[in-house]
């Protein structure tokens, strides 16, 4: 956390009254070191299904693409997701968004994810591949519990062949 | 580790297997420190992974727990010969992080230190027989100088582990100093092999049914004297592991005469005595802690003797430890005589004087945050103003509509600091609403 953020007065002020103990210190490097390291590992063995690789000349920037896992609605679909890491990752959770249009009760209308393993639940030692496991697996048994778009949500229970044939449709229509 | 990093692969260094990758940088461990349910990071990943606000989590388990554990040093000498140039190469990599950051894991000065290393190695190496008279009264320096005097005793020369050491500070390996010897990995206590290790919060490790006396309620580590909180330690999986593939005989031995004894000791209450250890656990509940009624917590500081992280209770700052990190003690280790060096390698002699701290009022903490700051970063906002002394003005300028994005605060402040940014947020709400209430 010293390394990138200008406002990272943790030593300034330590010293100065009182004194802080154990401050929390993440170096911008560190963390650039573990994204290299999952982009290796990614490059030799991705989960099925998923791909996912820096954007441009920015480490903290990637691109992953998702398939419609087979036998879902989202069967044939090809997804595009924006991932950004924060400079203190993997302490903080990456940022993924969808950038293809998707009907799921688990994606907000702006691409954003609901997903506990990038906000509460995330844990340093989850990995981009893990995440991609579980936006996979989202795509198979939606988190209808917890949707952010209830209305899709309550569509899956009260009619699941109704919500199937929209999610179909806009695979079709977004994600080809 | 993880079942799920299989392919971590390092050209131009040796091939780490999965079980000695920290989860958390995804590289050989590095100073490892085994939290209480058993799964290794590296000292400066899991101490960067703690919640500067309550209990942490496990990033492998989630298991709960208050304390940062002290590097294992068994296990840091045994990765440091099992690996010497990865291990070089993390020490060099680390000690310039630290460089920068100012703040600084222990040093093993006493067999390897970063700045000089190559010297004391030789002084190490020369004088075997350095080896403190009571093992027991110092099981640290026990395991150290069973990391070094195998490769003596191994019929071979003084001068042989002399160079073989160098050599791993000369970045040079050689196959034979890869071997890891029994004495190695011995238990403190019964001196054999290590037989279902556990790795006590104070970094010694033991054999479980050597430390673990299920009669009584608290596992108290015979070296250090250092209470291991939370229960019982679960056995480090990963170091049990090791141990059954590079010593499949002895281990199986060991494991038919433990079951013989355990038959007749029966810890089979175990689990019960374990839930009721986890009970004495000084939790504190943060809604109580809001409200004015709760034990003190000090935010983003630590005890330098039991690790507690954040102090919950009295904090004593020692006022003549000069390091930027300085250097606290909560109550139960301030009262106590134990004398032990600190967490970050810090010079602190008993004869340093200390003062008690109160923690900042929650208030202060509360009203300090401004939304803009938030939304930059919450964890640091939050400790960036924990030592800023508490001549707040009180200006009643809290939001009341923030609690319109706030989740759950309890679902906020469970996980780690991920969760910083929303529980600031709850924090500033909840302390506004208080306040309003004192108006």
């Amino acid at each position: 956390m010293y390394g990138g953020t200008p406002s990272g007065g943790i030593g300034i002020s330590g010293s100065s009254s009182g004194g802080r103990a154990w401050p929390s210190t993440t170096s911008v490097s560190s963390s650039g070191k573990r994204i290299q390291k999952e982009m290796t590992e990614l490059s030799i063995e991705a989960p099925p299904d998923c791909a996912a690789g820096p954007k441009g000349d920015n480490l903290y920037h990637w691109v992953a693409t998702l398939f419609g896992p087979p036998g879902t609605p989202y069967e044939g679909g090809i997804y595009f997701l924006d991932i950004t890491f924060p400079s203190d990752y993997p302490f903080k959770p990456p940022k993924v968004v969808f950038k293809t249009r998707i009907y799921h009760c688990n994606v907000e209308p702006s691409g954003n994810v609901s997903l506990d393993i990038l906000t509460d639940n995330w844990s340093p030692a989850l990995t981009i591949s893990k995440v991609l496991l579980a936006l996979r697996s989202m795509f198979t048994t939606p988190e209808t519990y917890k949707p952010v778009v209830p209305g899709i949500a309550h569509l899956y229970f009260e009619d699941k062949a109704k919500h199937d044939e929209i999610a179909t449709e806009w695979t079709l229509r977004f994600a080809r | 580790m993880e079942n799920g990093q299989e392919n971590h692969e390092n050209i131009q260094t040796e091939e780490i297997p999965d079980e000695f990758q920290c989860c958390v940088c995804l590289e050989i461990l590095y100073k490892p420190v085994v939290l209480g349910c058993g799964h290794i990071a590296c000292f400066w990943c899991i101490f960067k992974s703690m919640n500067t606000l309550m209990e942490s989590n496990c990033p492998i388990c989630r298991h709960p727990y208050h304390h940062f554990p002290n590097v294992c040093r068994l296990m840091h000498f045994l990765l440091v010969k099992l690996y010497p140039i990865d291990s070089a190469r993390r020490e060099k990599q680390v000690a310039e992080e630290e460089k920068e950051v100012g703040y600084f894991s222990p040093q093993f000065d006493d067999y390897l230190s970063e700045s000089c290393g190559k010297t004391d190695l030789v002084l190490d190496t020369a004088s075997p027989h350095s080896i403190p008279s009571e093992k027991c009264g110092s099981a640290g320096e026990g395991e150290h100088s069973s990391a070094v005097f195998p490769s003596i005793s191994s019929s071979e020369t003084k001068e042989d582990a002399m160079s073989k050491n160098l050599n791993f500070a000369d970045e040079h390996t050689s196959a034979s100093s890869n071997q890891v010897l029994i004495t190695d990995l011995l238990c403190g206590i019964c001196k054999l092999l290590l037989y279902r290790p556990v790795v006590l919060n104070c970094g010694h490790v033991y054999c479980e049914n050597c430390v673990i006396n299920p009669s009584d309620k608290l596992c108290r580590c015979p070296g250090c004297q250092l209470e291991h909180p939370n229960g019982y330690p679960n056995v480090c999986l990963v170091l049990e592991h090791f141990l059954e593939e590079q010593f499949p005989k002895l281990y199986a031995e060991r494991k038919s005469a433990s079951v013989e004894r355990s038959a007749r000791q029966i810890p089979a209450t175990r689990d019960q005595d374990e839930a009721a250890g986890c009970k004495s656990l000084p939790k504190f509940d943060l809604s109580t802690w809001l409200t004015g009624g709760g034990p003190q917590v000090h935010f983003g500081v630590g005890c330098d003797y039991c690790g507690m992280y954040p102090i919950v209770g009295e904090r004593y700052k020692c006022k003549d430890c000069k390091e930027k990190i300085g250097f606290d003690l909560c109550e139960g280790c301030y009262k106590s005589s134990s004398k032990l060096p600190g967490r970050f390698n810090q010079q602190h002699t008993p004869e340093h004087q200390f003062d008690l701290i109160q923690p900042l009022h929650v208030r202060n903490v509360v009203l300090r945050l401004q939304p803009e700051r938030l939304e930059e970063d919450g964890s640091i906002g939050l400790l960036e103003y924990i030592d800023e002394d508490s001549s707040v003005e009180v200006e009643p300028q809290h939001p009341e509509e923030d609690s319109s994005e706030t989740n759950s605060p309890r679902d906020n402040l469970r996980d780690g600091q991920a969760g910083n940014i929303s529980s600031n947020d709850t924090r500033e709400d909840q302390g506004g609403r208080e306040s309003a209430n004192r108006d």
